[in-house]
């Protein structure tokens, strides 16, 4: 695979699992704080480790590379939390991790991305806003606003930052909406 | 391990930003200083890969954008995007979209009530400065008729004939809405001005933001040096450069400002502000380019200056100045 099969193969199918994969992190990780460079090394792990080969399944490939990193991890850290870590099998994806990620309609792709949006810092989504709604060029940007296109540019670059954690936050919470509602469902089945 | 990934994103995003200024215009070398941090570690590319995806994700975002509506729809509810905007503009005080729904009631209901309406008049060539009991200050052009209705809840104007100069004092609680035939307009705290011309409006905003609602069109947000033309199904919007707009608005100062218009516009410009009418002959003469800055009530004078620019003939009536060609007449 060239670098270029690879990296759109990671965009087509690993990335999609984000939210899969943050709550799995979140799930078998006490520290949220380490959250966000757990995924980075995950996602480099699988980007390395399928540049021979994709596999049949990204998302078990994604999930069972987390764990091994998990594994690691802890082991490293020497220090064994007895909480989180009694078994090591707890560290196994459930099912419903498992379970192939639903690809969003476009629909409903767009109301995560206006809510993600809606997440900016003010001046941040203006230019989002200008940039990616109206489809102004950053210079126009500039202009629209009265502002520098330095200043544009470096609204972007934080913009561009800020909107993949509001996605992937926003990503979060319609899935684990989802779960909540799935719970229910099986709460009522079970009485 | 954490500064480190934030300070990998950064330079991601950086990177990201920089060639989405660029555009196609992106340069090869910049490309390949992109590969080469690319290539330097798997963590610079997952990271570049994740927030290039996310900022192409957003290009979708390009389909809330108000679209002009066919005549025949019926009037959209704002895109929520542009109704945070407004909410945001408002400062929460009416949520999401009772604003509309009250700008139509509004509309509907047409009310002149009790003691604190007000009508203003001017008479053709005559400006006037309106202060309103909120402490926002209209300016009236030539020939124009509105009326006012302040009241603790609502400032409101109807615009029923001309060219009126909106510098509108801030107030959150109290949005001013401004109806000009079947267009509302409705802001805060800005200025801008309208000219209304039988059901076409033109809008110029100076400062701040401005809500333009065509009767059956979704509404239009501008921003300062936006103008737009709004008539019964849609609203145009453009930008203009500052020079332009304050060429527009010169008539604050009772000037009228051309840049290369042709005689017949220039004349027409002038008879909204003179009882003595410019009356133009002949083709030749009403293609003429004009341009510079002329007293709005001044048409002799503007005439006296075709005479001795252009070599046209002028004939001064009591009712009207005729200005032909040399050759025409």
């Amino acid at each position: 695979m060239t670098q270029d099969e690879l990296s759109a193969w990671f965009v087509d199918q690993v990335l999609p699992l984000e939210g899969v994969l943050e709550r799995y992190l979140r799930r078998n990780w006490r520290d949220g704080d380490e959250i966000a460079d757990l995924r980075q090394e995950v996602y480099a792990r699988v980007f390395d480790g399928c540049a021979q080969g994709q596999p049949d399944s990204a998302q078990a490939f994604v999930l069972s590379t987390a764990r091994n990193l998990l594994i690691d991890r802890a082991r490293r850290a020497q220090i064994v939390d007895i909480e989180t870590f009694a078994d090591m099998d707890a560290l196994a994806p459930t099912l419903d991790e498992l379970s192939p990620e639903r690809h969003l309609a476009a629909r409903s792709e767009l109301r995560l991305l206006q809510r993600a949006l809606e997440l900016l810092p003010a001046r941040c989504r203006e230019v989002v806003e200008l940039r990616k709604v109206e489809g102004l060029s950053q210079r126009e940007v500039a202009a629209r606003m009265g502002i520098s296109e330095d200043t544009v540019e470096k609204q972007v670059s934080k913009g561009v930052r800020a909107l993949a954690l509001a996605l992937q936050a926003t990503g979060l919470g319609g899935a684990a909406w989802a779960a909540a509602q799935a719970l229910q469902r099986r709460g009522r089945t079970t009485q | 391990m954490r500064s480190e990934l934030t300070s990998i994103e950064a330079r991601a995003a950086d990177w990201i930003a920089e060639r989405d200024r660029a555009g196609s215009a992106w340069p090869a070398e910049r490309q390949a200083a992109l590969e080469a941090w690319l290539n330097a570690a798997t963590a610079h590319r997952v990271a570049w890969l994740r927030l290039d995806q996310a900022w192409r994700r957003a290009d979708r975002l390009r389909a809330l954008q108000a679209a002009p509506s066919p005549v025949n729809s019926k009037p959209s509810p704002m895109p929520w995007w542009k109704l945070k905007q407004q909410r945001r503009a408002i400062g929460g005080a009416l949520a999401g979209l009772s604003l509309l729904a009250l700008v139509l009631a509004v509309q509907v209901v047409a009310p002149l009530r009790g003691s604190d309406a007000q009508s203003y008049a001017t008479a053709r060539g005559q400006r006037e400065a309106v202060a309103l009991a909120d402490g926002s200050r209209l300016t009236l052009n030539t020939a124009t008729r509105l009326r006012t209705a302040v009241t603790a809840k609502q400032r409101e104007v109807w615009l029923e004939q001309g060219e009126a100069f909106f510098d509108i004092a801030h107030d959150a609680s109290r949005p001013f809405v401004v109806h000009a035939g079947r267009q509302t307009v409705t802001v805060l705290g800005t200025k801008f001005s309208l000219l209304r011309e039988g059901e076409r409006l033109r809008v110029a905003v100076l400062e701040g933001r401005v809500q333009v609602q065509a009767e059956q069109s979704r509404p239009a947000v501008l921003v300062r040096d936006d103008t737009a033309v709004a008539e019964a199904s849609n609203v145009l919007v453009s930008r203009q450069t500052s020079q332009q707009l304050n060429a527009a608005l010169s008539w604050l100062q009772g000037k009228l400002v051309f840049d290369q218009v042709s005689l017949a516009e220039a004349a027409s410009q002038f008879n909204r502000y003179n009882r003595k009418q410019l009356v133009i002959t002949d083709a030749a003469a009403a293609s003429i380019g004009i341009g510079g800055v002329f007293d709005a009530n001044n048409a002799e004078a503007f005439a006296r200056l075709l005479h001795a620019g252009f070599g046209l003939q002028v004939q001064v009536s009591e009712e009207e100045i005729r200005v032909s060609s040399a050759s025409a007449s």
